[in-house]
C-alpha cells in the first residue's frame, strides 16, 4: 500500500494516453477511409486530404505528452513517488485530457470526413474545409491546458 | 458504427456526383438541332460511352445507350459496396415482379416471348419463368411466391390480365415498403413510401377512368403511411375532382395540379419530389443514404435523357420535351 500514490498517478497517465489515443485512432481511421475514397477517384487530392486526415491525430499526441509529464513526476521516469493524495490529484489532473481527447478525436474525425467530402466535390474550398475540423481542436487544447496546469500545480 | 461503414464509398460517390448531367446540359440537349447532335453532346460528356469523355457511344440506339448507363451505375455500386450491394436489392424488386407478370402472361401465349423479360433483377428471369411454368414457386421469396401462385390461378381461370397485373403490382409495392422498413436507411424508406403513394394514386386514377368498383380498388391499392387508402378509394369512386380535392389536403397537395393535367405529368412530379427529398444526401458523408440518392439520381438522369432522345427521334417540339424532363440531382 506504500505505492498507492504511484498507482493512482500511473492510472492517470494511462487514462490520458489510452483514451486520447483511442479518440485519435478512431478519428484518423474514419478520416483515412474518406481520404482513400477521395484519392482513388482523384489522386491529385492526396496532399489535401492527408492534412485533413491528420487533424484528429493531435489528441493522441496531447495524451502522450500528459502521460510523459505525469510519469516524470511520480517516480517512474523521474521525480519522487507521490503520496496517496498526490496520486489521486495526478489521476484527476489526467482525466480532462483522457476524456476530452476521446470525444474530440472521434468527432474531429467525423468533421474531417465531412471536410474531405467537401474538398472532393469543391477542391478550391480546402481552406474553408480545414477550419471545420480544426474548430474541434480548440476543446482538446483546452483540456490539455487544464491537465498541464493541474499537474504542475500539484505540490 | 454502421454509419462509418460506407465512408470511403460515400466519398467516391460524392466525387462521381460532379459528373452527373446538370440542368444546363439537359437544356443544351433539348436545344440540340437533332438526334445526332444530342448523341454528339452525350459522347463528349462520356455518357453512353462507359464514362470515357469524347469516347465512342456503345450504340446509337436509345435503349442500348440507356442500358449501358444503367450497367455503368450498377457496376460502380458493386465496386464501392462489394458484398453490401445486396442492400440495394430493393431497387431490383420492380424488375423481379415485372418478370413474374411476364411469365404469367406467357402461359397463355402460343409461343415463347424472350424479349418481354428484363434482366438485372435480383433473380434471373429464367428462374421466375421456370417457377411459373412448373407452378413451383418455392424458389421465390415468400411474398412473391404467394402472389405469383394466386395471380397465375386467377389468370388461368379468368384470363383477366389486368386483375393479375394489379395483384402483382400491389404485392411489389408491399414488398418494397416491407424491405425498406427492415433497413435503417431513411432514404430507402422515403423511396419506398413515395413509390407506394405514386402507385396508389396512379392505380386509383386508372380504375376511376375505367369505371372499376370499390372491390377492385380495395384489391389494387397497397397500404401506405402518408395516404389514407379508404379516403383515396372513396374519392376515386366519385370522380377526378374529388380525387384532386382529397390530394390537396395531403402532403402531396402540390402534385394535384400535375395529377389533374396528365398521368405523365404526375409521374414526373413524383420523380421530382423524390429527387428533391434526396438532395439532403449530397452533403451527407455517412451511411448508405447518399448511395441510395445517387442510384435514384442516375435513374432520373436516364429518364430525362430517354425523353430527350425519344423526343428528338420523333421530332417533338422543344417545349414538349422540356416539360417532361426530370429535376436534376447535380
Amino acid at each position: 500500500m506504500d505505492n498507492l500514490g504511484m498507482v493512482f498517478g500511473l492510472t492517470g497517465a494511462a487514462i490520458a494516453a489510452l483514451f486520447a489515443g483511442i479518440g485519435s485512432a478512431v478519428g484518423v481511421g474514419i478520416a483515412g477511409q474518406a481520404a482513400a475514397g477521395a484519392t482513388s477517384e482523384k489522386p491529385d487530392l492526396f496532399g489535401k486530404v492527408l492534412v485533413l486526415q491528420l487533424l484528429p491525430g493531435t489528441q493522441g499526441i496531447y495524451g502522450l505528452l500528459i502521460a510523459f509529464i505525469t510519469l516524470s513526476r511520480i517516480g517512474i521516469m523521474g521525480g519522487q513517488a507521490p503520496t496517496t493524495v498526490q496520486g489521486l490529484l495526478y489521476l484527476a489532473a489526467c482525466l480532462p485530457m483522457g476524456f476530452v481527447g476521446l470525444g474530440s478525436g472521434i468527432h474531429q474525425g467525423k468533421a474531417s470526413v465531412a471536410a474531405i467530402n467537401l474538398v472532393s466535390k469543391k477542391e478550391d474550398q480546402f481552406g474553408k474545409a480545414m477550419i471545420f475540423p480544426a474548430m474541434v481542436e480548440t476543446y482538446a487544447i483546452l483540456a490539455l491546458l487544464i491537465s498541464i496546469l493541474s499537474i504542475f500545480g500539484i505540490k | 458504427m454502421s454509419d462509418n461503414k460506407y465512408i470511403d464509398a460515400v466519398t467516391r460517390i460524392h466525387i462521381k456526383e460532379n459528373d452527373l448531367l446538370s440542368a444546363d446540359f439537359l437544356e443544351q440537349l433539348v436545344q440540340a438541332a437533332d438526334y445526332d447532335a444530342c448523341l454528339q453532346l452525350l459522347s463528349e460528356k462520356g455518357w453512353g460511352c462507359g464514362g470515357q469523355k469524347d469516347g465512342q457511344l456503345v450504340s446509337e440506339n436509345v435503349k442500348e445507350i440507356i442500358k449501358s448507363e444503367r450497367d455503368r451505375a450498377w457496376d460502380l455500386m458493386r465496386e464501392v459496396l462489394h458484398e453490401d450491394i445486396r442492400k440495394l436489392d430493393i431497387f431490383l424488386i420492380p424488375i423481379d415482379y415485372h418478370n413474374l407478370k411476364a411469365a404469367i402472361k406467357e402461359t397463355r401465349a402460343e409461343h415463347a416471348y424472350e424479349d418481354i423479360y428484363m434482366d438485372q433483377g435480383a433473380f434471373p428471369a429464367e428462374m421466375v419463368r421456370e417457377a411459373v411454368q412448373k407452378k413451383e414457386f418455392g424458389a421465390l421469396p415468400e411474398r412473391m411466391a404467394k402472389v405469383g401462385e394466386e395471380a397465375l390461378g386467377v389468370f388461368l381461370r379468368t384470363g383477366d390480365g389486368q386483375l393479375c397485373d394489379v395483384m402483382i403490382d400491389k404485392a411489389a409495392v408491399e414488398e418494397l415498403v416491407a424491405t425498406a422498413d427492415e433497413t435503417d436507411s431513411d432514404a430507402l424508406k422515403e423511396y419506398a413510401e413515395l413509390t407506394a403513394v405514386s402507385a396508389n394514386i396512379k392505380t386509383a386514377l386508372r380504375a376511376m377512368l375505367t369505371g372499376k368498383d370499390q372491390e377492385f380498388l380495395e384489391k389494387a391499392l397497397a397500404e401506405c403511411k402518408t395516404l389514407n387508402k379508404t379516403a383515396l378509394i372513396k374519392s376515386a369512386l366519385v370522380g377526378i375532382d374529388e380525387m384532386v380535392d382529397y390530394l390537396s389536403g395531403t402532403a402531396y397537395g402540390d402534385g394535384s395540379a400535375a395529377f389533374d393535367k396528365s398521368m405523365a405529368a404526375f409521374e414526373r412530379w413524383c420523380d421530382n419530389l423524390l429527387i428533391e427529398r434526396m438532395k439532403i444526401q449530397k452533403w451527407n458523408p455517412f451511411g448508405i443514404d447518399p448511395l441510395v440518392a445517387y442510384v435514384l439520381a442516375c435513374e432520373n438522369e436516364r429518364k430525362s435523357v430517354r425523353v430527350i432522345l425519344s423526343g428528338k427521334q420523333n421530332g417533338l417540339p422543344e417545349e414538349v420535351i422540356r416539360e417532361r424532363i426530370r429535376e436534376t440531382y447535380a
